[in-house]
């Protein structure tokens, strides 16, 4: 048997998030592989998005800390922790473009201002991105052009455009169509294989969670608290009456009433 | 091979004719990259060549910007009509570019058609714009004034406390920096007139002048001016995000007129507040005008307001009351236009909130050229 000496890729501990004086998650304690598609999941209010801002330096944590490769996250100088969050990338619940630029050139900020590429590189990558998003000829579009779910597309892709080591996908899957939905799931499977990308996604959508999670998180909105972790087939073992089991059976209940 | 872990690029290799293309070194963001178009040069030179096909043994790293490379590479080679061979691609890039290239055409959305841009079209769309903004301003004029009957005649639909609440937004929380405003104006335009007068010796008109431009011309401008820029830029920033919100549409749908509910109490109550908000100014100007009069003439407070009351003519004060209603009018009418229209005219929050603002003042100060020419015509402008 050996002991794996290395500190888990992503650590939290004891970590408890909300604003001001509201907690909405305590006593979170959970360790991430890297290469991992991990998927935050729990009801309406449970602070699925609260804990990526958290992890993604955006919302200070209320106690606890969060460790990337051993390393203190919160703790750290501001510029230290800058430094550490040019590793991630992250896509917004709304979009979140910037309105006053058009689709190609959102994708080519942080290319031209963190990877100081050319204008003409910065835009051939973008061009690339936009063919992933399946926006291929909406370089010059803005985003108050386009629909919430192009704008989704888009924001996704954007978040991925410097190849970050860590992904934070908040509610990928809104507001977009199966049919992209289901070519979003093999994206991500690849980004993780090809790239190493370690990817967390914050999400209730049921085909999503079976086709993509390695590894998922339930914070639970009654105790205030990570009630279930782990792969798939060990929540889909847990007892029936537990909410986590419920939220993942919920699809299958709901087509057995369509049969 | 020293050369080729700090740098990155291609080079090409031809066996009968197969164009065999070697990739070396860090494939990275922070490299800089060949151009696909070197292809193109190559093929020049060669056009043998029926095969493409790849060598990645000194490819030491990549990333996105390898089969950003090669998307369009081979997209190149394909318009040459050269078949490809990906097999000796690294798994992760083959995956990739058939990602890129294999994305469902029904997840495919494809731009709408545009006209070609010319000179023609270009001053074609400048001029639909126009029409387009005119005939919007007269749907909402239309809209506005069926809503203003349907509130006289008690059949719309609002909230009363709303009155209350912008009334208190826009009046009451307006007042410290109109009395800053009026006051500070004050003592500026008594200081030039002063300067002015001095020199044929008639400071001792200076009360005079001063009370007849305050309320005149100065308070109403100022307050319109002032209230424009906070109040008309707020009206079309707050209905504008409600439109991104859909709480518009939501409004509809829930069978309740959005300008019932939103516009008509928004313009009545800023034609209400700013003949208020012009006496209130009118008090402060003169309060200002007076710091440095009294100074200046050396005369008792009593006899100065003597002198300013008996400047005041019922007729200006009325002017100026009437104006400041109009002008209140017609801010209140281009945030709301420019909030609620925001989506059907296609601009952004920042547009939307900076035309009711420039609309606004632009507005006001043609109204008032407009006043002044017709009430000098009409005899108001003599003694």
């Amino acid at each position: 048997m050996t002991v794996n000496q290395e500190p888990p890729f992503i650590q939290a501990v004891d970590l408890s998030i909300g604003y001001g004086e509201q907690i909405i998650q305590r006593n979170l304690n959970f360790s991430i592989k890297a290469h991992q598609i991990i998927v935050i999941m729990g009801g309406i209010g449970s602070g699925k998005s609260t804990l990526l801002q958290t992890l993604v330096g955006l919302t200070p944590p209320l106690e606890g800390d969060v460790f990337y490769e051993g390393v203190s996250f919160w703790k750290q100088s501001p510029l230290e922790r800058d430094n550490a969050e040019r590793q991630f990338g992250m896509m917004y619940q709304h979009g979140a473009l910037w309105n006053s630029m058009t689709l190609e050139e959102n994708i080519m900020l942080p290319l031209r201002e963190l990877a100081n590429l050319s204008k003409e590189q910065a835009r051939h990558i973008a061009k690339y991105k936009l063919t992933l998003a399946g926006l291929s000829g909406y370089e010059n579009y803005f985003p108050y052009e386009v629909s919430i779910g192009m704008r989704k597309r888009v924001s996704m892709v954007r978040a991925m455009a410097l190849d970050p080591k860590i992904l934070f996908l908040d509610e990928p899957s809104e507001s977009m169509d199966p049919i992209y939905e289901q070519w979003l799931h093999e994206l991500l499977r690849t980004l993780r294989d090809a790239f190493g990308t370690t990817i967390l996604i914050a999400t209730n959508n049921i085909p999503m969670i079976y086709s993509v999670a390695d590894y998922i998180l339930f914070l639970d909105p009654y105790t205030q608290t990570i009630s279930a972790q782990g792969d798939l087939n060990a929540l889909l073992s847990m007892d029936k009456d537990t909410l986590v089991y419920q939220y993942l059976t919920a699809n299958q209940f709901f087509q057995r009433e369509l049969m | 091979m020293k050369d080729m872990e700090e740098y990155n690029g291609l080079d090409f290799h031809s066996k009968e004719n197969t164009l065999e293309v070697h990739l070396y070194g860090h494939w990275l963001l922070s490299k800089t990259q060949p151009s696909p178009l070197v292809l193109l040069a190559y093929l020049e030179h060669d056009t043998s060549f029926k095969k493409l096909s790849f060598n990645t043994k000194n490819l030491i790293s990549w990333d996105s910007t390898l089969p950003a490379f090669l998307l369009e590479f081979i997209q190149l080679a394909l318009k040459h009509h050269l078949t490809i061979e990906e097999t000796h691609l690294p798994q992760g890039v083959q995956r990739l570019l058939h990602l890129a290239r294999e994305i469902p055409s029904s997840a495919m959305i494809h731009p709408p058609e545009v006209l070609p841009s010319s000179l023609i079209t270009s001053i074609r769309m400048v001029f639909l714009n126009l029409f387009h903004i005119v005939d919007e301003i007269f749907i909402f004029l239309g809209d506005f004034y069926r809503a203003l009957l349907r509130f006289f005649l008690g059949k719309s639909s609002y909230l009363i406390r709303d009155f209350f609440s912008l009334i208190q937004e826009n009046g009451v929380f307006s007042l410290l920096m109109v009395s800053v405003i009026s006051f500070l104006l004050g003592v500026i335009f008594a200081f030039i007139e002063a300067t002015q007068l001095k020199i044929v010796s008639a400071q001792l008109f200076l009360a005079n002048f001063m009370a007849i431009s305050i309320v005149r011309e100065i308070s109403p401008l100022m307050t319109g001016i002032f209230m424009a820029g906070r109040t008309g830029a707020a009206y079309a920033a707050y209905l504008g995000m409600m439109q991104f919100n859909d709480e518009v549409d939501a409004l509809k749908t829930a069978h309740i007129s959005p300008v019932d509910f939103l516009v008509v109490p928004r313009i009545l109550t800023l034609t209400f507040i700013m003949p208020c908000l012009y006496i209130y100014s009118i008090l402060f100007a003169i309060l200002g005008s007076a710091s440095l009069d009294l100074g200046l003439l050396g005369i008792t407070i009593p006899e100065y307001l003597t002198r300013v009351l008996h400047s005041i003519r019922p007729f200006d004060l009325c002017l100026g009351f009437f104006k400041s209603a109009i002008f209140g009018f017609l801010i209140a009418l281009w945030g709301c236009f420019y909030g609620m229209r925001i989506k059907s005219l296609n601009i952004s929050l920042g547009d939307a909130t900076r035309n009711a603002v420039v609309m606004g003042i632009l507005s006001i100060i043609t109204m008032d050229a407009l006043l002044g020419a017709i009430f000098y015509w009409i005899g108001g402008g003599g003694q």
